[in-house]
Order: C-alpha cells, then structure tokens, then sequence
C-alpha cells in the first residue's frame, strides 16, 4: 500500500498526500520567498526532510507582526 | 547594592525562590536593548520597567498614528503625531523612574546596528519585518548576545529564545523575506508575547528556570492553545553555521 502523508495547513485545512507531494509542499515552504516551516506532526520537530518516519506534517506560515 | 526605596519597590519578586536580592541586583546591572516601541515593545518595555532592569534602549523611527493605539499601549490619544521612542520615554519614566530609559529615534540599518546594540546585554526583538529581525538575528549571533524573538499576527503569537552559539537561531528557523506590510492583530496577542519575551529575558538575567531555547512556542488565542515545536541548530545556517563548524 502506497504511503501516506496527512498534512496540516495553519489555515486548518488537511489532507491526506503521497511522499512525493509532500516533498513537493514542504520543498515549496521553505522555497516561497515569504518562508514557513514544516514540523513533523507526531514529534512536533521542525523538519527539513521528509524522513521514514514522517506520518504528518504541519505547515506553518512565517509570522512578521510586532508592531 | 540595592537602595531601600528599591527593597520596598521589588519586594515581591525578591520573595520568589531563587530571585531575592541578588537576582534584583543582576536586573539593576542589566542592559537591556528592545528592538522596536510598537505592540510587542510596549509590553516587553512595561514589564522590564516595571521589574528594574538597569538601562533599556529603545529604538524606533515612527510616529505615533490613530491605528497603532489598539496595541501599542505606551502610546495613548494625546500622542499621537509623537515619535514613539519620545511618547514611550513619557510613560516608562513615570512608571519606574529608577530604570534609565534611553530611546533613540532611528530606523535600524545595517550600518548602524553594530553601534546601537554596543554595550548591551541582550537583544529583544519587537519589530515588523523579517529582514530587520534577520539584521537582529545576524548582529547576536556575531557579536554572541542573546537573542529574544518574537512575533505576532491576528489572534496568534510566537516566541523564541536564542542564545547564540549553543541554540538553533532565527536564520536556522525561517528562510523567508517578507517585508514590512500591514498585519492584522488584536492588541493582547503583542501583550501575551511580549510578556513572554519579558518573562525570558527576566530569567535569563536573573538566571533560573528553563529558556525557551531550541523550541518555537506557537499562542493560538482563537482556540487558547499554547502549542511547541522542537527546533535544531542548521549547521549550513548563513548566520550561525559557521559558530557550529568552528565548535566540531
């Protein structure tokens, strides 16, 4: 059976992706000149891969506010 | 040594266990720079006030506006058309007159960051945009001051704690650009952050309890949740990776 990713959008949005896509989304994250982090869902650790033991994933927008 | 004006003052949080007279002396001989006198600067600002901290500088080039007055609490109706740093040093001085207030009204550069954070103990960042926070990020880690991160946006709020060298930094998190634009923000999301940054920077002078280091913290004040991510050092980070190689 084909492995699945679920992923968690800041918005509140999930879905459930293949590896490859999430690979794509979390390479896009960390692309997007407006930056976002990626954390794996289960250990809630900043990820720059997406490892063998990765199950979920949380995107998470870069915050600017302070003023 | 502490007066006993300032006794009376801080007898409060001289009773808390590990504080006492000694760590009210370690915050009397702090200094203490605060990026910014916007939302998040006027409760870090307030708070490390209130609490004695030596010296703090303020920098910050705007002015106070109509729509700044729903968070920046240390700006009021009657200041508006003020510089901030001028309305802030107003209000804290008045708060806590044995605490020196210095502000200074210039936009941080790359040119003049060296200058403004020499002699300081620890930076706060307060501000509202990346790259600035990034030229903060940069200088404390080149010239090894710890580094108080926060950031706010709607109803959500994030913090961290750098100490440079030793913890993942603000470049190892974000690789983003994102300039200055308006946010949204209800006023308590800077005050809930900005009493996190102060409550970090308190601990880290007085020296007890645990730093929110290598952790992004996450306040979701829509739902009331307090929610931490576990962050690494980058050891290819552009501002930090070269102090993990030099380390190996």
């Amino acid at each position: 059976m084909e492995r699945k990713i679920k992923v968690r959008f800041s918005t509140g949005e999930s879905k459930e992706v293949s590896v490859e896509e999430a690979k794509r989304i979390l390479d896009e994250t960390y692309n997007d000149p407006l930056g976002g982090l990626v954390a794996n869902g289960k250990t809630k650790e900043v990820i720059s891969q997406i490892g063998p033991d990765v199950e979920e994933i949380i995107v998470l927008e870069t915050m600017i506010g302070g003023g | 040594m502490l007066t006993g004006n300032e006794l009376e003052r801080y007898d409060r949080q001289i009773m808390i266990r590990g504080f006492g007279q000694e760590g009210q002396e370690k915050l009397k001989r702090a200094k203490v720079f605060i990026a910014g006198a916007g939302g998040l600067g006027s409760a870090v600002a307030t708070y490390l006030t209130a609490a004695g901290v030596g010296v703090i500088r303020i920098v910050d080039h705007d002015r106070v506006e109509l729509s700044n007055l729903n968070r920046q609490v240390l700006h009021w109706d009657e200041d508006i058309g003020k510089g901030k740093t001028v309305s802030a040093t107003e209000k804290l001085r008045k708060l806590n007159p044995e605490v020196e207030i210095e502000t200074i009204e210039e936009m941080i550069t790359e040119a003049n960051i060296s200058r403004l954070v020499a002699g300081f103990d620890l930076i706060v960042d307060a501000m509202d945009n990346l790259p600035t926070r990034y030229l903060l990020n940069k200088v404390a880690v080149e010239k090894n001051i710890p580094f108080f991160h926060g950031a706010v946006y709607g109803f959500e709020g994030r913090a961290i704690t750098i100490i440079p060298g030793k913890t993942a930094c603000l470049r190892c998190v974000y690789r983003g650009a994102i300039r200055e634009e308006k946010f949204p923000v209800i006023g308590i999301t800077p005050a809930v952050i900005g009493c996190i940054q102060a409550t970090e920077v308190i601990k880290y002078l007085v020296g007890i309890g645990q730093l929110l280091t290598n952790r992004l913290l996450i306040y979701d004040g829509l739902n009331m949740k307090f929610t931490e991510f576990r962050l690494k050092r980058d050891p290819n980070c552009e501002h930090c990776g070269k102090l993990a190689r030099g380390k190996k």
